[in-house]
């Protein structure tokens, strides 16, 4: 058989397995769209191969290479089980994150991103695949959300997603200059270490690093990177800046449960923080340079009352004792910091429901006095007359609160109860905006 | 024992020793009994994996962690998360635990009672049992809804089915304390189900197959020893015989 006819028997197989799976309705929001986009890409891939004389092997390569990437898809979604993961978690980050997800080349909101969700095994699954607008054979983007099975009801270790949603937003053409200026002008520049590649490698080189960092520059020289191909030989510079990116984009989405969530969970899988990736900087950098910036934007100075307050500042105080403190880590001037964090608020700020609402006062210690008694934390409220008056409360805010109650009585209330509750919480709260929303 | 009035309720809710989370509105509050809303997961009798329901094999295997085909002990359900506006059909005759979309805390001196509301039992939905919330109980309160019509019915979350009444408790126990008065099922948040042999072992006869159910779970422990244990020294011996003739 010639490659150009098996390519096209792949596509008349693939038509079968679309028509066994995602033609019949199931899924959270449904498989109508899902199938109507996998159809159309399919469509247009089939009348490519055909199209293409047999001896155009480039074309063919890039066809295959399409079709190949179109049957990961369908069985991905396939196996999108509503079991494996935590659905009202799901729903709330849908809303932030389909505004800024939105392509500038969809003509209208039927052409917004689908996305869809899976768990798979391992810490390290949290994952957004997310799909270039420009390199795929069909007119919306599809983004798959990926959650660690085993961490199914921990809603506050998903934040970390923020980071995801970074990258996944770091793909989009419309976005990926705008931001890599704002960090390029605002915190790179301004570093005196990070403001070039060479910059980088003698700050990684320099002798001044702490002791397991110089054992690993030790086992590189001894492999034959010397200072001046760390960049080109190990690691990879835009990666590592990416990964910063994101860390500032994942703050500024979440807001204080972000920091709970990249700090357990990054440390849970590197303990030391001084490890030397090829594709992240070091735990330790990016720890401190959260931390900083959330000491920037002013999220621990809120003054709680005494019964929240004691609980807020262990929340604080725990997230601050987890690096060793070390100016060599310490690489962004809090002023840079200020900087790139008003940059990129302002270039948020355009985009719905997607930056973090600063919290006040009231409603974070509410939620953590709800938690503190073992009730799921929601907007249930009574008016001055003594009515049930529910309000609307962001799932952010939840989340914080949770941070905060993680660390009331571990024995009575631990971990995994917390967890839960607040995931009850925000399935509650869903049932709370469906309500309040009824005749809008 | 006395009914709390909506008045009283209110009063209770407000100060906080009572609590029924979230209650959408005031429409929810009748004049003695809050409506409960439609959790968002459905339990469903699994038919034709059991002949009957068989209180002996609730008194197999008590290790939670053993296989289900070693535990064969409880009526097995199917678990279905409903989010928000998406339906789940309830056929006549079967039955269906669904946890209340409130939380509900009780405090020491309150019973819950739940009941149908009157106009969803006229449609043939039956609330049929677990009527009463013990003082004390924290978590979702479970819904046991069977179907008693002759056409099928279309639930969704959010829907209120079900109303819980007051009752004050009036005199209590001397040595009452929270700890030892727990009650079952405290901090649920989705139906489970219960044992209905506790306690009752001495009313259950036992059967034939309960002694070969255990023989199989002392075999699964035994694969798991480890290798040095006296059993598999002994087959190390026999083998080691064997094969040097």
């Amino acid at each position: 058989m010639l490659p150009k006819q098996f390519l096209l028997d792949e596509c008349k197989n693939l038509k079968s397995v679309l028509q066994e799976t995602l033609r019949f309705d199931y899924g959270l929001e449904g498989s109508k769209d899902f199938y109507e986009e996998c159809e159309l890409r399919l469509t247009f891939i089939t009348d490519e191969i055909e199209q293409a004389p047999e001896n155009d092997v480039l074309n063919l390569r890039r066809c295959s290479a399409q079709l190949d990437q179109l049957s990961k898809l369908i069985s991905r979604i396939e196996r999108s089980s509503i079991s494996e993961y935590s659905w009202p978690f799901v729903c709330a980050f849908k809303d932030i994150t389909q505004n800024i997800c939105k392509e500038n080349k969809a003509i209208s909101d039927s052409e917004d991103p689908k996305i869809h969700v899976l768990s798979e095994g391992g810490l390290s699954s949290y994952k957004i695949y997310a799909e270039q607008i420009d390199r795929i054979p069909g007119k919306r983007r599809i983004l798959t959300i990926v959650f660690p099975r085993t961490l199914k009801h921990f809603v506050l270790l998903h934040p970390i997603l923020g980071h995801e949603i970074g990258h996944a937003i770091f793909k989009m053409t419309n976005h990926q200059s705008v931001l890599a200026s704002i960090l390029n002008d605002e915190l790179f520049s301004p570093s005196a270490h990070f403001s070039t590649q060479d910059t980088i490698s003698a700050w990684v080189f320099s002798n001044t690093a702490p002791e397991a960092v110089q054992k690993q520059v030790a086992f590189l020289n001894a492999n034959g990177i010397v200072e001046k191909e760390f960049f080109t030989k190990y690691a990879s510079l835009p990666a590592w800046l990416e990964e910063i990116l994101c860390d500032l984009l994942g703050l500024l989405i979440f807001g204080p449960s972000y920091i709970g969530a990249q700090c357990n969970l990054l440390l849970g899988m590197e303990p030391s923080g001084l490890y030397l990736s090829k594709t992240h900087p070091p735990t330790a950098l990016r720890i401190i340079l959260v931390l900083k910036a959330a000491k920037a934007l002013g999220y621990d100075s809120i003054a709680f009352d005494k019964d929240v307050a004691s609980h807020a500042k262990a929340f604080w105080d725990g997230v601050n004792s987890l690096i060793q403190p070390s100016d060599w880590f310490n690489v962004f001037t809090e002023e840079s910091i200020k900087n790139t964090l008003t940059a990129l608020q302002t270039y948020l700020s355009s985009f719905e429901k997607t930056l973090y609402p600063i919290h006040d006062k009231e409603t974070i210690q509410q939620l953590s006095r709800q938690l503190f008694k073992l009730i799921p934390p929601v907007g249930n409220c009574y008016n001055p007359k003594g009515e049930p008056d529910c309000k609307e409360v962001d799932f952010r805010h939840i989340l914080y609160a949770g941070w905060i109650a993680s660390e009331f009585d571990p024995q009575n209330l631990n971990f995994a109860m917390v967890n839960r509750l607040c995931e009850h919480g925000i399935m509650q709260q869903n049932a709370i905006s469906l309500f309040a929303n009824r005749e809008k | 024992m006395s009914a709390l009035s909506s008045h009283a309720i209110l009063n209770r809710l407000n100060k906080g020793d009572l609590v029924i989370s979230p209650i959408l509105n005031s429409d929810q509050i009748g004049e003695s009994s809050v409506d409960l809303r439609m959790g968002t997961v459905v339990m469903v009798a699994r038919a034709g994996l059991q002949s009957h329901v068989e209180p002996s094999a609730y008194l197999k295997a008590t290790n939670l962690d053993h296989h289900d085909s070693v535990k064969d002990r409880k009526q097995k359900h199917d678990r279905f998360d409903i989010p928000f506006h998406k339906p789940f059909l309830l056929h006549p005759g079967s039955l269906a635990l669904v946890p209340t979309l409130e939380w509900v805390t009780l405090p020491e001196n309150l019973q819950g009672v739940v009941t149908a509301r009157s106009s969803w039992a006229r449609e043939g939905l039956n609330i049929a049992t677990a009527t009463i919330v013990n003082p004390n109980y924290r978590g979702i309160i479970t819904l046991e809804l069977a179907n008693f019509g002759e056409i099928p019915i279309m639930l969704y979350p959010g829907l209120r089915l079900a109303q819980i009444a007051f009752y004050e408790l009036t005199e209590l126990p001397k040595g009452y304390t929270k700890q030892k008065n727990k009650p079952q099922f405290d901090m649920n948040f989705e139906p489970e189900a219960g044992d209905i042999a506790k306690h009752d072992q001495c009313f259950i006869p036992r059967k034939n197959d309960d002694t070969k159910a255990e023989s199989h779970i002392e075999i699964v422990q035994q694969v798991h020893q480890p290798i040095a244990s006296p059993s598999s020294n002994l087959f190390c011996r026999i083998l080691t015989k064997f094969t040097s003739g």
